[in-house]
């Protein structure tokens, strides 16, 4: 056994999960820390003296470590960074504590989707410091996100917008931001950013949302403005959200995406049980056109849409995950970076992806992935080294009005999946042969691969009509036993698979399911 | 969202770890019920706009974290409430037993003139599940504090929306009280001047004369 297989061994998973969770636990631990002022009898004359001339209420609450922690990072970087949310937030009298509570305890937990958690949470414990020094500048970072609607807003958007954060934060974006402000020699500024004007538009904003499904423009009147599926409870599953909303939520959709055709969609896996983690695979990311030619792009190298991906990751099914997320389980056992949306479409996240993300390494590779259940014959689980080959495990297939999938008719979704097949049938074909060119076809893990992909495609052209289209290419392709995913995946393969984002539905399984605020807009 | 809200009322609901805040927050808000637990952290916020006698209120709601170890942060929260709901869990006497805890954090942090509304939860469940009986709760209540109290039920939705709606009748007639006590002092006011002038004209005719 090799050193690495001895590190990763599954029969040790709680031994190493309970270490790491104490390791975090050591770094967070100050903030969680709170002496009790409120039962004793304090000498309000301590305090007059102690006091600060024009200090806010507020500020006499210092002995706390985590509100210094938060006003540090307030009126130290914030101020410093972005004056202008500094005033703007100061002016509203919105303490950092009303939004900083939840967002540093939890490291940002209930902020971001699970997926793009993880991406975060990479960053902040890949630092060479053990108090996790890029919480305070992610801080600042997840605040420059907003600044728009923080700036533009009146007390209650931006309480909104800072109390249930923006579903559709580009997370690389801003993990990228805060990398650059906590070392600015060492990562390049990214591109929207300056630090003096603005900026970056968030994608709150008008641009169809492109990792969490479709948002829309926020009205110009600020008080009107509530759009469905921007954003969500901090304290509740999304899955309660997501059944509440999802029918209200395939209107709007139907509404955004109306005038398109059809969209494409490009699924990818990359899983690989048995590959050295800390190879993690450079994965391309392809526009939807050129899918076809995906291995020549993939070695060209120089397409600054890369996202680099972490292969094998944690195990998810049971393991991971508030109480309601289980379902991750659905959607896939390896964990990449979300797309980095393309500057064509307007991209609103044009963020400079070709710098590798160091931070990013593996934390665990045993989990295999679940992969055995339709291919089961061909690949017999638990000795298929599946190779990490972007190119075998670029998946393309076109979902033309998923979204409408509840109004159409079997036939309609019939020849959906028909199409699917078709389609991914092509893109098979072109693999096929380009592998074959590579001289790399006879290798057992390819094979497998190819075998796999084979299944789908025969799976799909067996397309049941009751079953529907949406949930069936999502389990399929992804080929993971699923339990509820249907009603997950529906709300969640709209035609938000924009063009030029392929596999943004796929990835994100969750990332849609965000609660409109109906509370917010509630007028009863 | 073409209501016009004449007012912002602003709400925080506070009270011992799991007696169902955010449940009752979610239930007056969302009106539906969550059987999940999941502990909120810091401060939570939601809003909804009441029709309070045909007029439309905006209710905002903190939503705080009853954990010992966010109290110290929860006083920050306090500036600006107008009315409190205290929510104490009727099959939990340790939360009923903190409330004077709690109405002492009140006093020491919020506003003096804020409404409270004292709110026994999960009212729903069996009498031996009970630790806190409705009449026992009502006698404290009266004999200690001069509060309205409701025994409410986030699961069955009983008195949930009665005890928002209490408080927020609560809030404007303090309020409305407040602006006649306002006006009248004004008109008191302006009275005296007018008085004043008088005593000062008919001085200066005097005075003329």
């Amino acid at each position: 056994r090799s050193v690495l297989q001895e590190v990763m061994d599954e029969a040790y998973l709680e031994y190493d999960a309970f270490a790491l969770f104490e390791g975090v636990m050591r770094g967070l631990e100050q903030w969680y820390i709170t002496t009790d002022h409120c039962g004793q009898q304090t000498n309000p004359r301590n305090n007059i003296i102690n006091a600060q001339p024009f200090a806010r209420p507020q500020d006499s609450v210092s002995s706390n470590l985590l509100v210094q922690k938060l006003y540090s990072i307030h009126d130290g970087h914030l101020q410093r960074i972005d004056p202008q949310i500094y005033n703007h937030l100061n002016k509203l009298e919105i303490a950092p504590q009303i939004y900083g509570i939840r967002w540093v305890r939890l490291l940002f937990g209930r902020e971001f989707a699970l997926q793009d958690l993880l991406m975060v949470w990479d960053a902040i414990f890949a630092d060479t410091h053990n108090n996790f020094p890029l919480v305070d500048f992610l801080t600042v970072a997840m605040l420059l996100f907003i600044k728009e609607p923080i700036l533009t807003g009146d007390y209650t958007t931006c309480l909104k917008f800072l109390m249930r954060y923006p579903a559709s934060a580009d997370v690389q974006y801003i993990i990228q931001i805060a990398l650059h402000l906590r070392s600015p020699k060492t990562y390049p500024k990214p591109r929207g950013y300056s630090s003096a004007v603005s900026h970056h538009v968030p994608t709150v904003g008008g641009q169809p949302n492109i990792h969490r499904g479709p948002q829309k423009v926020p009205a110009t009147s600020s008080i009107g403005y509530a759009p469905p599926g921007s954003t969500r409870s901090a304290s509740l599953p999304r899955t309660q959200y997501q059944q509440k909303t999802f029918q209200q939520r395939a209107q709007s959709t139907d509404q955004t995406y109306s005038g398109r055709n059809g969209s494409t969609a490009s699924l990818r896996r990359l899983s690989s049980p048995n590959v050295d983690p800390l190879n993690a695979t450079a994965y391309k990311h392809e526009g939807n056109n050129h899918y076809n030619n995906s291995s020549n792009n993939n070695s060209s190298g120089d397409d600054n849409r890369t996202s680099k991906v972490v292969s094998g990751f944690v195990r998810f099914k049971d393991k991971l995950g508030r109480p309601k997320d289980l379902n991750i389980a659905t959607r896939g056992t390896s964990l990449q970076s979300p797309p980095t949306p393309s500057s064509a479409t307007g991209g609103t996240a044009n963020f400079h992806t070709g710098r590798p993300m160091s931070e990013l390494y593996v934390v665990r590779s045993q989990s295999v992935p679940l992969r055995t259940r339709h291919s089961s014959g061909e690949v017999p689980m638990g000795q298929n080294p599946l190779s990490s080959d972007e190119s075998e495990e670029e998946l393309s297939t076109s979902m033309t009005h998923t979204s409408d999938a509840q109004h159409m008719s079997k036939e309609d979704l019939c020849s959906v999946l028909l199409g699917c097949s078709i389609k991914l049938s092509q893109n098979y074909v072109n693999l096929k042969t380009q592998l074959e060119d590579l001289n790399v076809l006879t290798e057992p893990s390819i094979q497998s691969s190819l075998n796999g992909i084979k299944e789908v495609i025969q799976t799909l052209s067996l397309g049941q009509p009751q079953i529907p289209s949406s949930s069936m290419m999502n389990g399929q392709q992804q080929q993971l036993s699923c339990n509820n995913r249907s009603s997950r995946y529906e709300g969640n393969l709209q035609p938000g698979a924009h063009p030029a984002h392929p596999g943004t539905t796929i990835k994100h399984p969750l990332s849609d399911n965000q609660s409109p605020d109906e509370t917010l807009d509630a007028t009863r | 969202m073409a209501v016009d809200v004449t007012a912002t009322y602003k709400v925080l609901v506070i009270g011992d770890v799991n007696v169902g805040k955010t449940c009752l927050v979610h239930r007056f808000c969302d009106e539906r019920y969550y059987d999940t637990y999941i502990s909120t952290v810091g401060i939570d916020f939601k809003q909804k706009i009441v029709n309070l006698d045909g007029v439309p209120i905006k209710l905002q709601i903190w939503d705080t974290a009853g954990e010992e170890r966010f109290r110290t942060l929860t006083t920050a929260y306090y500036r600006g409430a107008q009315g409190i709901v205290l929510v104490y869990d009727v099959t939990n006497l340790d939360s009923f037993n903190h409330l004077s805890y709690w109405l002492r954090n009140i006093e020491e942090n919020a506003s003096p003139e804020v409404v409270k509304v004292l709110a026994g939860n999960k009212c729903e469940v069996n009498t031996h599940q009970r630790a806190v009986d409705k009449e026992r709760g009502q006698k404290v209540i009266l004999e200690s504090f001069d509060i309205p109290f409701f025994e409410v039920s986030c699961r069955g939705d009983v008195n949930v929306q009665d005890t928002f709606l209490t408080l927020a009748r609560l809030i404007r007639d303090l309020r409305q009280r407040r602006a006649s006590l306002f006006e009248e002092r004004e008109r008191a006011a302006g009275v005296k001047l007018e008085e004043q002038q008088k005593a000062a004209a008919s001085g200066s005719t005097c005075g003329s004369c």
